[in-house]
């Protein structure tokens, strides 16, 4: 480029500045006012649609990543520039969203088949490089071209080569273009480029290695700064042309051919492996000799094996010799080195060679040949290695049956089973590794036969290979083997009886426990005896044969102890529970350990009493085995917080705490997080960080989802987490609950209740809600009054719960009135006791003594009590002893309610009925109750969420996305239009025409660019529609726009056309077919509506995805006027078409 | 900073190996037993990059700490008080390569040094122990390779449950997995899903802070250095110390983290340590050109149809975690082959492999996860990264190593590094 053209460019590129500037600054006020009118018209329109662009990033997934990248190439360069003028310097503002888009863009064009749009955008990127002024925002460029540019793009990148402050990213880029033309620059570069940047190009130019360059970079070898030096030596090494020869050769002899800081003899290597790569055959073998020969001090050795390796890889068998020789060197490596490069040289007169050397060499040089040999797998050693099986020296023994096996595999058996014979200390171990790969089941015959003829030094060997194949069928070999004189002998038998048992030999098993002495033999004997019984599934009948035993025979009895927990069984468990109250001394200990290691959680009881009234002796070890029965057991999440409170009440140390804690991590529910939280302020810090970690595990999404525990409690508890989480990986947690917490729904979520403290927030109860909407607010006042004047008489706060110890029926109301919600609550009650949970002021969900029977309370809590339509009373019985704590979960969405009891559904969405009033549905709204019945009552832990219908049915997901929900559940507000042929049913909206009834239900509002998600369900032959865009009146397809709801697969739509078929904009665009569920089953479909862009996901797939002006401005497919497709906004709606049809979890989201 | 004493006793150690014949070269059979550490030929080991993944290496047990390196002075400072007497710090690894008293090498820095380092230290006549991912680029892993090769080296990568420890949800070791799988009674091509079911946790989230705001370089950390071959970029903590694997330039996230320690061992199962998939397949959100982000599925397909899937997001819940034309395997090691358990107890036991590293320096045999099959489970990573990356499936040979009509692709598996370092 001549001076007078670059200055030229130069002065075009400063107009272009101050021009884009311009328009920069016009964009920025367009930004602020987006409504004005200041800005021409067309240039307000791109930048909406940058805006809109850049409102779409990051992408949600990579088809639609590739959808907005097609839409910003559809602005071409003038559009493109938009988003370029963004880009930022690092701390001068958020340029996040655009960069996310040009990368996008970089890489849409980058891959192959995008010829076109890559020369756009190289040329987008090109000018964008040249008009920012900032170096690190010019680097951005740079980093994307060097990915996805060609050959066009090498002059504006080379333009940088000597701009010291962006000359590196410029050589990167050219590196990473790969082209000729590159590697053309760098060249023409390398004589112009000043000294910083001459480095850079120099290394850039070593990847293209072009030869011609070669006698400059010999030059800059030279030099007198070693980091150029380096540089230049492994350029002409790339290069490896043979000019350099004697350079490079004397430049390694300057170093005494070792390491030094230019790396010459990393280069000379690498030099010589090229040289010969170009065919300089000759040169090379003679630097690689030379290479070997000069390399074999202490201090350049390695170098020697690199010479090595390259005479192998360049002149395989020719090389041989050399590699022969370095079997004499004393250092294994470089041995192992030679080995190794042997390998590339398999055949026949190689390996002849090798057998020979290792015939010469001493015992340890062979047994590495052998070894090598092995692995090459040539027959024709085989021989050589067979005969060194019997060599004198136990090194090339081992050797050789090592590669015997791996020549022969299977077929070496006999020789290895000899090998054992014979062998003596190590060798036995090593034929015990050998022999574990070579024998499953169907060897094992072999092997006992074999054990019958062993010395008693090879017996071991072979009873544990037929212990790891659990041969079952050697069970009496093995047992005759117990009594063996060899202790190694009877010792192994004793380890591998487990192994071989089975159920028939209970028997003969107890009676070898009876006889048998050794501590480690009474353990196998017990092992064998629990896999024995492990084939009996009744607990019952599995332990009878040990209850036998232990009746019949006094001396059995703490060897039969050891074995009950494995056995299980109700009887077991009272055996053992017995002995330790009542008897003393060893089979006392005996007992309780049998109790600590016990199973299955009924053991839980026993162990609690020794926690909380045995001796010190035995709390801590009763502790910890409790809370490892609780947490291993199959009880629901409720059970196990109820269990594992009332353990930590008897914690006296940090680490029992701890224990605890640690079993809540899996308890994921709300309660458990709470309780939890009580100790984020213990006065140990290991105690606090253990409830943090257990905090962020309950509350946060598992992994991949977004569906964790939200609301202002959890966000607090969680701030709590993030200062006190300590420990391996902390750093991990605390990012994760940070970005939780930045993730989660702003929702308010469950809220206590009760404080702890005092029963603000509860009131007395005043006659009932009838009664009380009829009276003026001064005589409900007045009566409030002396209710409340009554509640300390019934009512206290002690030690976090609420009590009632008073008598009759004055319940204690919240102040607050609740419609739709969800409550835990925890209650307790004792001998005979009866009360309940009033929802909106009504009664009741039931609480009551299972035991009374007279009054049908055997039936369990948590009924609806006073239904009389619908179901009164619970599912199952889920209650806890009377004494016990309970946990209720009861959501209460509309008429219906769902309780949970102690994590047990026992009603299902039932409607609860209007006790007060049976003529009436239950009141929208009332006070939560806790019901007194006249006996001692307690609860705790009271939280309660509000369920608003906006979030009904969303996922945190979905509200963190902004969805709202239109359908409630519950009734049908929020929509207008046809209410008598769409109706709800147990939450889910049906349409049942009566006597053919067609008819549209809407929405309310109006909605213009939304996505629309709703779940359907269609019956045979099923026809609906879902209006966008409608006015209320008109047939919605036309005025407005219809995407299709229809059974496809009935027959009567057989002859539809493709526009017809569900999913399509009814007339407009066809959708794919082939994604409904079948008829019956729930479909899950989302309308996402932007501008002309319409796209429609079935059940994941995308079925429709079309552009309305696009397909209709040569007219529709149905021939028809469709004036709708020029409506920005309307109803969104169902269309009904005469059959039945169900839909729920409606929910939108404006774009 | 070079000892003469420690220099000799280098060399003490080589030239033992010449004068008791037949003894120095402990067969691999005798060094297995427990706690076997002949005292005289304790190996020594020398630490490059000592921050909150290095300190761990001071326990891997067989060897004897001389040196630590790190360009942070706060971390050499804080490793050496731990270390504490007779071992020396250096700011530079070079110069620590170049202390002949030094057998084994361990690299746990930022995946980007990994390469680099491993040549120049297998270069440097070093026994190499690499933290995983092997390579943060599939060309860096080809040249580990040739280096090791060239200078005789013995090399090992850190994860091991290929030969040890529970593989995560299964609830057992990989051992008896292996044994069912080359018994073919799951019949063939396999499909393994890793999902959160098995294991598979949020460490797979690990994503870059954007736009981050350029800050002063602290006074005890040479950035330069730290940034090495990677583009130069302005410092901000977000970058650096225990947080830089949300960022491209230096690793790739959770699954640079973790990816290699889950799919080592499926590698290993399905007998594709010489190999890798023909197509890769992705599912994820739209990528930042420098923060790393999430995604959701990473599909890998081998040539025989055998595939591995990386479910991000646990949408298989109850996925089979192996599974066979004929059988599958699901969590905690169920199946529904009955009797599967008791079968495989009745199955000859793999190929025995060499699982303690200095056994492997000392016999010169190769380790059981090494530069060669750990290349290839390192390869398995970075064709994830890049597909997460670049957006899109990827076709590649893996033979020759390179992907199939994707230029741009290629251009990942060599990246160009930052003057003056090179490959």
């Amino acid at each position: 480029m001549d001076h007078g053209a670059f200055d030229e460019t130069k002065r075009l590129k400063n107009l272009e500045d101050t021009v884009m500037k311009r328009i920069v600054t016009i964009f920025l006020l367009g930004m602020l006012l987006v409504s004005s009118s200041l800005t021409a018209q067309d240039v307000r329109l791109l930048q909406t649609k940058v805006a809109d662009i850049l409102n779409q990033v990051p992408a949600h997934d990579l088809k639609q990543r590739d959808r907005v990248v097609e839409e910003m190439l559809a602005l071409g360069e003038s559009g493109l520039m938009e988003f370029t003028k963004m880009v930022v310097p690092p701390g001068t503002g958020d340029d996040t969203r655009v960069r996310y888009a040009l990368n996008g863009l970089a890489l849409y064009v980058g891959r192959e088949g995008k010829d076109r749009e890559r020369q756009l955008v190289s040329g987008v990127f090109i000018k964008a490089l040249d008009q920012a002024t900032d170096p690190l925002v010019k680097s951005f460029y740079l980093y994307h071209l060097k990915f996805f540019g060609h050959e066009e793009v090498v002059p504006a990148i080379a333009a940088y080569l000597n701009d010291p402050k962006l000359c590196d990213y410029a050589a990167q880029a050219l590196v990473g273009l790969n082209n000729h033309a590159a590697q053309h620059a760098l060249k023409t570069a390398l004589a112009e480029v000043d000294a910083p940047c001459k480095l850079k190009v120099v290394k850039a130019l070593g990847v293209y290695a072009p030869p011609c360059a070669e006698a400059e970079i010999r030059k800059l070898a030279a030099s007198d700064d070693p980091q150029m030096r380096k540089i230049a030596l492994w350029t002409l090494a790339k290069i490896g042309s043979p000019e350099s020869a004697e350079f490079m050769i004397r430049t390694a002899r300057d170093v005494k051919f070792t390491t030094d800081p230019s790396g010459a003899m990393r280069s000379l290597v690498s030099y010589t492996d090229h040289l010969a790569a170009n065919g300089e055959i000759n040169r090379a073998r003679r630097i690689a000799y030379m290479i070997v020969k000069e390399c074999t001090r202490e201090d350049n050795y390695t170098y020697g094996l690199s010479g090595m390796s390259l005479l192998a890889d360049h002149f395989g068998y020719e090389a041989l010799h050399v590699l022969l020789k370095a079997m004499d060197d004393p250092r294994p490596d470089y041995r192992a080195g030679a080995l190794r490069y042997a390998r590339q040289i398999n055949d026949i007169a190689a390996i002849r060679q090798w057998m020979k050397k290792a015939k010469e060499s001493d015992p340890r040089v062979a047994a590495e040949i052998i070894d090598f040999l092995g692995e090459m797998q040539n027959p024709v050693a085989i021989p050589y290695i067979k005969a060194s099986l019997k060599d004198q020296n136990p090194v090339v023994r081992s050797a050789a049956m090592d590669a015997y096996v791996k020549l022969l595999g299977k077929k070496a058996l006999s020789s290895v089973l000899d090998f054992l014979k014979q062998g003596q200390g190590a060798e036995i171990v090593h034929a015990e590794q050998l022999l574990l790969p070579l024998c499953g089941l169907k060897e094992v015959p072999a092997i006992a036969t074999a054990l019958d003829q062993m010395p008693d030094q090879g017996k071991p060997v072979l009873i544990g290979i037929i212990a790891a194949r659990r041969a079952t069928g050697q069970f009496n070999r093995i047992l005759a083997l117990t009594s063996n004189e060899d202790p190694e002998v009877s010792n192994a038998a004793f380890k591998a009886l487990p192994a071989v048992s089975s159920r028939e030999k209970l028997d003969q098993l107890i009676q070898l426990l009876d006889q048998t002495g050794e501590e480690s033999h009474i353990a196998a004997v017990q092992q064998a005896l629990i896999q024995a019984a492990s084939g009996i599934k009744s607990p019952g009948e599995r332990s009878a044969p040990f209850l036998k035993a232990y009746n019949e025979n006094k001396k059995i009895r703490p060897k039969i102890l050891g074995v009950l927990p494995r056995i299980g069984g109700t009887q077991s468990l009272n055996l053992v529970g017995d002995v330790f109250n009542h008897q003393r001394r060893a089979l006392k200990e005996q007992a309780f350990k049998a109790l600590t290691q016990w199973k299955d959680p009924a053991a839980a009881t026993q162990l609690y009493n020794i926690v909380s009234k045995g001796s010190k002796k035995y709390k801590k070890e009763a502790f910890a085995a409790y809370v490892r029965l609780i947490q291993k057991a199959s009880i629901t999440p409720e059970q196990k917080l109820l269990r594992l409170r009332k353990i930590m009440l008897k914690a006296d140390d940090p680490g029992m705490k701890e224990q605890v804690l640690k079993a809540l991590e899996p308890v994921k529910i709300f309660p458990a997080l709470v309780y939890v939280a009580h100790f984020l302020d213990d006065a140990n810090p290991e105690v606090q960080s253990s409830a943090a970690w257990t905090a962020s595990k309950i509350a946060l999404p598992p992994s991949g989802t977004r569906n964790g525990m939200y609301g202002s409690l959890v966000r607090k508890i969680l701030n709590k987490c993030i200062p006190v989480i300590s420990g391996r990986d902390s750093q991990y947690a605390k990012e994760n609950i940070r970005n939780w917490l930045h993730a989660m729904p702003e929702a308010e979520g469950f809220v206590s209740m009760f404080n702890g403290k005092d029963l603000s927030g509860w009131q007395g109860l005043v006659k009932n809600p009838i009664a009380r909407a009829k009276m003026t607010p001064e005589e409900l006042a007045r009566q409030q009054k002396e209710a409340d004047a009554l509640v300390p008489e019934n009512w206290s706060v002690a030690n976090g719960e609420i009590r009632f110890t008073g008598k009759g029926y004055k319940n204690l109301c919240s102040v607050k009135k609740y419609g739709d919600f969800e409550l835990w609550v925890d209650w307790r009650i004792t001998k005979g006791g009866d009360s309940g949970i009033y929802l909106r002021g009504t009664p009741q969900v039931q609480i009551w003594d299972t035991s009374r029977i007279e009054v049908g309370a055997q039936v369990g809590s948590g009924g609806l009590y006073n239904n009389q339509k619908h179901p009164s009373k619970p599912a199952k019985v889920a209650d806890n002893q009377v004494g016990e704590w309970n946990t209720f979960f009861i959501r209460m969405i509309g008429d219906r309610v769902t309780v949970e009891l102690n994590g047990e559904r026992v009603v299902d969405n039932v409607i609860l009925e209007n006790y007060w009033d049976r003529t009436l549905p239950i009141f929208p709204s009332g006070p939560i109750e806790l019901q007194a019945h006249g006996t001692n009552l307690a609860f705790r832990d009271i939280y309660v969420k509000e369920i608003h219908s906006e979030t009904y049915n969303l996922t945190p997901e979905e509200q963190a996305d902004g969805f709202v929900a239109l359908f409630n559940g519950k009734n049908l507000d929020g929509w207008v239009g046809n209410k008598t042929d769409y109706s709800v049913k147990d939450g889910v909206i049906v349409i049942e025409p009566k006597g053919g009834g067609h008819g549209n239900l809407y929405t309310e509002k109006e909605y213009g660019n939304f996505a629309f998600r709703f779940e359907f369900q269609l019956t045979p032959g099923a026809n609906n529609g879902i209006g966008i865009r409608a006015p209320l009146k008109g047939d919605a397809a036309y005025v407005g726009m219809e995407i299709q709801v229809l059974d496809n697969t009935a027959p009567i739509y057989a002859h539809l056309q493709p526009y017809q078929y569900h999913g399509s904009v009814y007339g407009v665009i066809p959708a794919r077919r082939g994604f409904l569920k079948p008829v019956g089953e729930w479909n899950e479909e989302e309308i996402f509506v932007r501008g002309n862009h319409v796209k429609v996901t079935l059940n994941g797939t995308v079925i429709v995805d079309g552009d309305i002006h696009e397909a209709s401005k040569n007219g529709t497919m149905d021939h028809n006027q469709h004036p709708g497709l020029k409506r920005t906004t309307g109803h969104i709606g169902f269309l009904g078409h005469g059959s039945v049809v169900r839909f729920r979890n409606i929910r939108v989201r404006v774009l | 900073m070079q000892d003469k004493t420690s220099l000799s006793r280098r060399k003490f150690l080589k030239n033992t190996a010449v004068s008791v014949v037949g003894l120095t070269i402990i067969p691999r059979y005798v060094l297995g037993g427990p706690g076997y550490t002949p005292p005289s030929d304790q190996l020594t080991k020398g630490i490059i990059g000592v921050g909150g993944m290095g300190r761990g290496h001071f326990k891997y047990e067989g060897t004897r700490l001389l040196a630590v390196c790190d360009v942070d002075q706060k971390h050499l400072d804080s490793a050496l008080q731990l270390a504490g007497p007779g071992v020396d710090g250096y700011h530079d690894f070079r110069e620590l390569l170049a202390r002949p008293d030094i057998d084994i090498v361990h690299i746990p820095t930022p995946p980007h040094w990994h390469g680099l380092i491993s040549i120049a230290a297998a270069e440097a006549g070093k026994d190499i122990w690499c933290e995983k991912p092997m390579t943060r680029t599939i060309g860096e892993g080809i040249k580990v390779i040739e280096a090791v090769k060239r200078h005789g080296r013995m090399f090992r990568l850190n994860t091991w449950f290929r030969f040890k420890d529970t593989f995560y949800g299964l609830g057992t070791d990989v051992k008896p997995l292996k044994k069912v799988i080359d018994s073919g009674i799951l019949g063939w091509p396999l499909k393994v899903t890793v999902s959160g079911v098995t294991g598979y946790n949020w460490k797979f989230y690990w994503s870059g802070k954007k736009n981050l705001k350029p800050m002063p370089v602290p006074e005890n950390l040479d950035y330069d250095f730290w940034l090495g071959p990677a583009p130069y970029k302005p410092y901000n903590p977000a970058r650096v110390h225990a947080v830089f694997r949300g960022y491209w330039d230096y690793d790739g996230g959770g699954l640079g983290d973790m990816g290699q320690h889950y799919l080592d061992p499926v590698q290993y199962m399905l007998n594709k340590d010489d190999t890798s998939p023909t197509l890769v397949e992705v599912d994820a959100p739209q990528q930042h050109p420098d923060a790393v982000g999430s995604w959701r599925r990473i599909t890998y397909t081998y040539a025989d149809g055998c595939q591995i899937i990386l479910d991000g997001e646990n949408r298989d819940k109850d996925a089979a975690y192996i599974e066979g034309p004929n059988g599958k395997i699901y969590r905690g090691f169920r199946s529904n082959i009955p009797n599967l358990q008791s079968f495989i107890k009745t199955l000859p036991d793999p190929e025995p492999q060499i699982t303690t590293f200095t056994e492997s320096v000392k016999t010169r045999k190769k380790f059981a996860l090494n530069e060669e099959n750990g290349h290839r489970s390192a390869t398995l990573v970075n064709l994830g990264v890049i597909a997460v990356r670049l957006g899109r499936t990827l076709h590649y040979d893996p033979v020759k190593q390179e992907f199939i009509n994707d230029e741009e692709a290629n251009r990942m598996i060599w990246q160009p590094m930052r003057g003056p370092w090179s490959l």
